[in-house]
């Protein structure tokens, strides 16, 4: 007996608002949709209102997690359309403050899905060890969450030699714990059956999907923002790519855990071989830049982080769009739950990492059809209109 | 593959001191350089406008004042304000600053303002 099982938006599953419908075949789906756009909040348009320097503070608001990914990605654009180069020493503090930031996204990741799994002393754990990094960076920058770290043109502060011992400390404090971390994700038994052979992405499947970020690289493929687009100090930094070839959720697991090895390692390479010099160019918050267009790419904690800048010469930019990590990963949600019992739904979906709020954004997907299909103004206008007066009588009587 | 993997240390937790703060009862002192709740003082502004028109989340007005030289001072929503540091970082005088005070709640809006 086939059944159709709507989950979301506001569920004890989901910890951000999206629906799921869910094709049931007895206990088992046979296919799946997403519908997005709950959490909308129109940050795009908001932007276009505001200066240069005060999307800055607006922009690193899409997400609390990775704040400072989206507010560096900003700035590393601005600063092309600006046409200035920041210091080495800026972009070795902002790089310090991405992969710290990485860190404590991971551990937040590991917790949250022990506590899907049921494992509530696990969650305990790592969320005690994130507060180490959440305290370092609050000294850095002043702020636990929403650093407001980056400018245009560098950083709006600098690090002692004081704060760069303590961040090494913590890096080490990081290491230390993950192995720990690592022995019981790998080794604990009722952690395994939970995620061995769970939420399948063949490497084929996963180029083919265009998934990014430890989803990806869970699925063996060599695929990361720093290591194939090197940006800001990457190119110089010593790092490894971590890749994983089980293609299932204990896969993600392991990536992500590895991964806060390398991130603790790039910190601790950046407190010892920091550059000495000025940390900000001091552009006025009033400047006007010259008419141009970027593109920013970053490895965000989730994957890869996209923003389109564009000034027309003005105070204010003329577009600017984001493309977030989980919406390019929520597509492989679909493939990944097919033939999985309902149960298996929480590992998997909380598997790709979702970040819902990050990911609503003007993109319309025509499930039926197949198709996806962006509009600009003038054709949302025209279609609102044309569907609104063929779909009268069935809208007024719905409502009404 | 074992069953309770992390058991052993489950059970040291119970003789360790707990990791949370008591938080009502103890306080946690906020790090030098925390962005807390601004603070102002009228005597060192100019009343330039400028922490007004930088900031991102327009907390900031320019209300009419006998003190300043250009007969105008700030008035901060701290319920609208984002701690961004926008205004501090560019008032030519220092005349706001930000407090390691971290308790901003108010029953009334009057409670919240600078």
């Amino acid at each position: 007996m086939s059944y159709r099982m709507p989950i979301g938006p506001i569920h004890p599953m989901l910890k951000e608002p999206i629906n799921f419908i869910f094709y049931l075949d007895g206990e088992i789906i046979v296919d799946a949709e997403p519908n997005i756009g709950y959490a909308h909040r129109g940050i795009e348009k908001l932007a276009e209102n505001k200066t240069w320097f005060q999307n800055l503070y607006l922009l690193e608001k899409i997400c609390g997690i990775c704040s400072s990914a989206h507010q560096g990605c900003y700035a590393q654009g601005a600063e092309y359309i600006f046409d200035v180069e920041p210091p080495e020493r800026a972009l070795h503090i902002r790089v310090m403050m991405w992969e710290l930031e990485r860190i404590h996204s991971h551990l937040l990741w590991l917790g949250v899905v022990a506590h899907l799994l049921g494992f509530d002393t696990l969650f305990m754990y790592t969320w005690r060890d994130r507060e180490r990094v959440l305290d370092i960076v609050e000294e850095i920058s002043g702020r636990r969450v929403g650093y407001s770290i980056n400018t245009v043109g560098g950083t709006r502060r600098d690090v002692d030699d004081n704060l760069l011992n303590k961040a090494k400390k913590v890096a080490e404090f990081i290491l230390e714990q993950t192995k720990y971390y690592e022995k019981v994700f790998t080794e604990d038994k009722s952690l395994l059956i939970r995620t061995q052979n769970i939420g399948m992405l063949s490497k084929t499947d996963a180029i083919r999907l265009g998934t990014v970020g430890p989803t990806v690289r869970a699925s063996d493929v060599k695929r990361d923002i720093r290591y194939n687009f090197p940006y800001a100090i990457y190119e110089e930094t010593p790092f490894e790519v971590v890749t994983f070839d089980s293609c299932d959720v204990f896969s993600r697991v392991v990536v992500r855990i590895r991964e806060m090895y390398v991130s603790a390692e790039i910190v601790k390479w950046i407190a010892e071989n920091i550059p000495s010099g000025k940390v900000d160019l001091g552009i006025s918050p009033f400047k006007k830049p010259p008419v141009n267009e970027a593109i920013s790419i970053v490895e965000a904690p989730r994957g890869e982080l996209y923003y389109y800048l564009k000034s027309n010469g003005d105070l204010k930019p003329e577009r600017i769009k984001v493309r977030t990590p989980t919406l390019a990963n929520i597509i492989s949600v679909i493939h990944m739950i097919k033939g999985h019992y309902i149960a298996d739904i929480p590992p998997i979906v909380g598997g790709i990492d979702p970040c819902m709020a990050c990911m609503d954004r003007v993109l319309l997907v025509d499930i039926n059809k197949e198709k996806k299909v962006v509009m600009d103004k003038e054709e949302l206008i025209r279609y609102s209109i044309k569907w609104y007066k063929k779909n009268k009588d069935i809208v007024i009587s719905e409502r009404w | 593959m074992t069953w309770g993997a992390v058991l052993k240390d489950a059970f040291k937790n119970l003789f360790k001191k707990p990791a949370t703060v008591n938080y009502p009862v103890v306080l946690t002192k906020a790090p030098e350089g925390y962005r807390g709740k601004i603070d102002f003082d009228v005597n060192k502004c100019l009343g330039c406008g400028n922490c007004a028109r930088v900031c991102p989340t327009y907390a900031i007005t320019m209300v009419p004042s006998e003190v300043t030289k250009l007969k105008k001072q700030p008035q901060i929503e701290i319920a609208k304000c984002v701690f961004c540091g926008s205004c501090v970082d560019i008032c030519p005088t220092k005349a706001l600053w930000f407090t390691t005070d971290y308790h901003i709640s108010g029953f009334t809006k009057d409670e919240l303002m600078v």
